[in-house]
């Protein structure tokens, strides 16, 4: 926080000096090429083509996306885009891919409505456009030597694969890894093949349970919060990633404060209407703090005093 | 500072001087209230008045404005839109100074917003003295008088205007087009004059410090009042609408019949509006009209002091007049002042 | 769209003035353009051919007699998607005044005693069409604009579910940069009133009559303390209500 607002505060100073300068310089009415501003607009996106579509569920497709100018999107596990389809608005959507060199990313997404429709309705080499990334993601660094907890509801799972994957990937720096997944019924399960590849190479332990009985559904019932008190987890070193939807927050929050996991060992991203992701347009404001710029991702003990934020 | 005596006739032909070189928008009488209009004549300006009903936001922050236009298909092409000219608001008060400020601010952290930017470039500001109505409460948030932000400022002393130069460009101006002398150290004295005279007519007022406000604000995030004001309230947004530090906004596309052109723009939100916090899903984070108030006066007067370091209410009354059902800003404060002080006593 | 088959669209047109067909058919620089993209096999006001495979039907009018619910019926079977076209079959519109009376002090006012009894003739309180079969979107307004006539079309056609505000007018009417008629001693019912019509009413000279419906979740008791404050009566606040909110008040009463 506070280092944001130092930063906030020297790019004011920066801006305000400029402009003294800039009345220092010009007398007539300024013209637009010496503009100090003479800067791209954020608002104009990147183009991007659809690579490949891959059917999850029901309502849920993994998207592989290539950027068209070849460069890497050079993001961080759960940073998110803005995406859009020109006509069908934009939307902010997590990218669901470990960071990568090439010019590819993946997106898993819902359909819920005008651009997510839409984005279901495309085909292979379709053009998209994206923006970003943007945001703060997971604290990938001060994971490291960490039994880690990954929690997730629903489509919780698809920003938490980025950070997975990225665990694996290096899984020898991590300690042990647990994952905690819900969802409503067993056709809504996300990553399936993954999930079990995951499980059988033995580097993460996999719990998963559905929301109700279910006939076609042989394992654990219930919502997410109760795999938690069975887990054997060593408090002193475990941090936990908490993702999903806005009511499963509270719950998993009492559960994690049972299982003696401080504040500062909790990571959660949050979602919230979004429409610029450059800390402009008032939607996804919590209190005093902007998701889109200092999240989605979180730590608890920096959003405790926030009190819309769970 | 550089002061110059300007007289009363001087105005009009500063006006007319600068209508050669900028689209002038000044306080005109709207079926004979003030009101923010463009301007041919210096005849049409009404000039020591109380704030118009609407504040000038809308001239660098238009209530919608075209980001982008696209082509779709085999001649897909993306082209940044910035629809900037050259202009001048003259006539702006001290508190409308202030919200460009915290404005300029907004737009410019972090990633600057080149849309804004550009057309504030293209803007003069010619600040003047005004008097306040009965909901003016500037005195009470300290931006009763402005010492920057402004190109130029007008005081007022009865035989003319002192006028205050704020930036080179102002300068330039007010020699290229106006006929002025060096203000005069009795002339200047009366600039005080007004001012301590303008300090004695507010009706409306704050009663504690300024700068105590986030903090009495952030103890009444579970106060009654919010309950109170979100029962009467219609959640109409015309208090973000017409207040000039509000500037939520919302991004859409629109499509040509051939739907393959089309543009992105973006339109002017409100955050006491019922959808404004809706998400997929149904999930409201701000669902009743409580919530939403108690979100809006923090915004003025906690949540962005945090982020900008100054208070987003710059006092200038207008969504107290606008509110059908009398919410008022400050009233309600000075609600919260008095249950805080009960309930430390 | 290039190769697909154009969608057909048609119009049909129950108790009302025809009015927001009108509108409709102003869109003269339009009509080219949206002829290149639909085919329009039904509407009564424009052409004379009449075909039943039409995919998004546009329906006005409210529905004030027996013999009409069947008629819609029928139209919602084939139609994949039913637009509500204007106030009347949006919210039942003006036509709902009459069910202030009785049914047949409405009937003989309007049709003569001889219409006592009549089956061809017999009257039903007007109501929306939503209340006789399922809608999937409303096109608000008395009559309606055309360029959201134009913009649900455009969605419709590329698959988007049409952008109907639910905010109330006022926001407009500020956009628009009025005087609020409240100030000049006038009452308007723009506050609780869904807006989309860049409030034009008061931009020319008038008030808003709520010709657009209730937003969603409209603070009532609001209006009427507001109304009351500006020196409106009971009853005066209770008329305000009645011009476009008769079906709602109507229901209440049942
Ligand atoms: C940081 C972040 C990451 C996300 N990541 C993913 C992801 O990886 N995969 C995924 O499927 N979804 C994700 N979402 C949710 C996704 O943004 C919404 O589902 C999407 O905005 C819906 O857009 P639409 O145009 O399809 O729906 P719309 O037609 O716009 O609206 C449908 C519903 O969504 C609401 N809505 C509108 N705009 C937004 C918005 N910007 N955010 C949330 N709700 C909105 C509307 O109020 C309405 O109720 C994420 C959201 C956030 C904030
Ligand atoms: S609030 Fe103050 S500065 Fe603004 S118009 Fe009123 S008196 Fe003038
Ligand atoms: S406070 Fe007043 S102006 Fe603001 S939304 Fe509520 S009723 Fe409208
Ligand atoms: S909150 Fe009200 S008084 Fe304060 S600046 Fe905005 S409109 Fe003016
Ligand atoms: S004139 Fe009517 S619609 Fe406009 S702001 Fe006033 S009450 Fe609202
Ligand atoms: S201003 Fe009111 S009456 Fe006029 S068109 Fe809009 S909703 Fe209808
Ligand atoms: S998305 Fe616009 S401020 Fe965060």
């Amino acid at each position: 926080m506070s280092l944001l607002k130092r930063q906030i505060k020297t790019e004011v100073k920066k801006m305000r000096r400029l402009e003294d300068e800039k009345n220092i310089s010009t007398s007539q009415p300024l013209n637009l090429s010496s503009s100090v501003f003479d800067i791209t607009s954020p608002y104009i996106p990147r183009l991007a083509r659809i690579e490949r579509i891959t059917r999850l569920t029901e309502k849920e497709r993994l998207f592989t996306i290539a950027i068209e100018d070849g460069k890497a999107l050079g993001h961080q596990p759960g940073q998110f885009i803005m995406l859009s389809i020109p006509g069908f608005g934009e939307a902010p959507i997590s990218v669901s891919s470990p960071p990568d060199n090439g010019n590819m990313f993946e997106l898993c997404v819902r359909a819920v409505g005008n651009l997510t429709n839409a984005l279901h309705n495309l085909s292979k080499g379709d053009r998209i456009w994206i923006r970003g990334p943007y945001g703060k993601g997971f604290p990938v660094e001060s994971l490291k030597g960490k039994d880690l907890l990954f929690i997730s509801g629903g489509i919780g799972l698809v920003p938490m694969r980025s950070l997975i994957k990225t665990v694996l990937s290096e899984r020898l720096s991590y300690g042990r890894a647990n994952l905690l997944y819900g969802v409503k019924a067993p056709d809504e399960i996300l990553f399936r093949d993954e999930l079990s590849q995951w499980e059988r190479t033995g580097t993460i332990n996999i719990q998963i349970t559905i929301d109700k009985p279910h006939p076609a559904w042989k394992g654990h019932t219930g919502v997410v919060t109760t795999l938690l008190p069975p887990l054997k987890i060593d408090e002193t070193k475990t941090v936990a990633i908490v993702v999903g939807p806005p009511v499963m927050y509270k719950y998993v929050i009492m559960s994690l404060g049972d299982k003696r996991i401080a504040g500062h060992d909790i990571y959660l991203s949050l979602e919230r209407r979004m429409k610029c992701g450059l800390g402009k347009c008032g939607h996804c404001q919590i209190n005093s703090v902007y998701v889109c710029q200092e999240g989605p991702v979180f730590r608890l003990s920096d959003i405790r005093y926030l009190r819309e934020a769970i | 500072m550089n002061y110059r005596f300007l007289s009363k006739k001087g105005v009009a032909s500063f006006v007319t001087g600068l209508l050669k070189e900028f689209r002038v928008y000044g306080p005109v009488k709207k079926d004979g209230f003030p009101m923010y209009g463009e301007i041919t004549s210096p005849d049409e300006l009404h000039l020591l008045h109380t704030p118009t009903h609407l504040s000038p936001k809308h001239y660098l922050f238009p209530q919608r404005e075209t980001l982008l236009r696209f082509k779709n298909g085999e001649n897909h092409s993306i082209e940044p839109t910035v629809e900037a000219h050259d202009q001048a608001l003259f006539g702006v008060h001290s508190c409308d100074i202030h919200a460009i400020r915290l404005m300029d601010m907004v737009f410019a952290y972090g990633t600057p917003d080149v849309n804004y930017l550009k057309r504030r470039e293209k803007t003069v500001i010619i600040g003047i003295d005004c008097l306040p109505d009965k909901h003016c409460f500037c005195k009470s948030v300290n931006t009763m008088t402005v010492d920057s932000g402004f190109d130029l400022f007008l005081h007022d002393i009865g035989s003319g205007f002192v006028v205050e130069i704020g930036t080179r460009k102002g300068n330039d101006l007010l020699y290229k087009h106006a006929k002025t002398k060096k203000a005069t150290a009795g002339e200047r004295a009366k600039m005080a004059e007004f001012k301590n005279k303008k300090a004695e007519l507010f009706i409306t007022k704050i009663n504690a410090e300024a700068s105590t406000l986030p903090l009495l604000y952030s103890g009444s995030y579970f106060s009654p009042v919010w309950e109170k004001i979100g029962k009467i309230c219609y959640g109409c947004g015309s208090c973000n609408n017409v207040c000039p530090t509000c500037y939520c906004f919302d991004v859409r596309d629109d499509v040509t019949l051939n739907l393959t052109e089309g543009g992105r723009y973006r339109v002017w939100d409100g955050c006491t509006l019922e959808d404004f916090a809706k998400v997929a899903g149904g999930h409201n984070f701000r669902k009743t009209r409580a919530e939403r108030l108690r979100h809006r006066f923090n915004r003025k007067f906690q949540y962005q002091v945090d982020k900008f370091g100054g208070l987003f209410c710059v006092g200038c009354g207008r969504c107290i007049r606008t509110c059908l059902v009398n919410i008022n800003i400050a009233e309600v404060t000075n609600e919260l002042i008095e249950e805080t002080n009960k309930d430390r006593s | 769209m290039k190769n697909k088959q154009k969608p057909k669209i048609a119009f049909f047109s129950f108790t009302c003035c025809e009015g927001c067909q009108l509108q409709v058919l102003s869109c003269e620089d339009e009509l080219p353009d949206v002829l290149s993209l639909v085919d329009i096999v039904n509407f009564r006001e424009a052409i004379d051919e009449k075909r039943d495979d039409y995919e998004i039907a546009f329906i006005e009018g409210s529905i004030s007699r027996t013999q009409e619910i069947e008629e819609i019926k029928k139209i919602r079977e084939k139609a994949k998607i039913v637009v509500a076209l204007g106030a009347c079959s949006a919210t039942g519109g003006l036509n709902c005044l009459k069910n202030r009376f009785p049914m047949e002090e409405a009937q003989r006012v309007v049709y003569g005693n001889k219409a006592k009894n009549s089956k061809l003739i017999d009257t039903i309180p007007a109501r929306p069409i939503h209340t006789v079969i399922p809608v999937d979107y409303y096109i608000h307004g008395c009559p309606i604009t055309k360029s959201e006539f134009l913009d649900v079309l455009k969605s419709l056609l590329l698959g988007k579910k049409p952008d109907i505000p639910n905010y109330p007018v006022c926001v407009d009417c500020k956009m628009a940069g009025n005087v609020c008629v409240f100030e000049k001693g006038m009452t308007c019912a723009g506050p609780i009133t869904r807006a989309g019509c860049s409030a034009i009413c008061v931009t020319y000279g008038c008030v808003c009559w709520g010709c657009r419906g209730l937003v969603d979740d409209p603070n009532i008791t609001a209006h009427e303390d507001t109304l009351k404050r500006y020196g409106l009566t009971v009853d005066g606040v209770l008329r305000g209500f009645d011009l476009y909110g008769g079906w709602e008040k109507y229901k209440e009463k049942q």
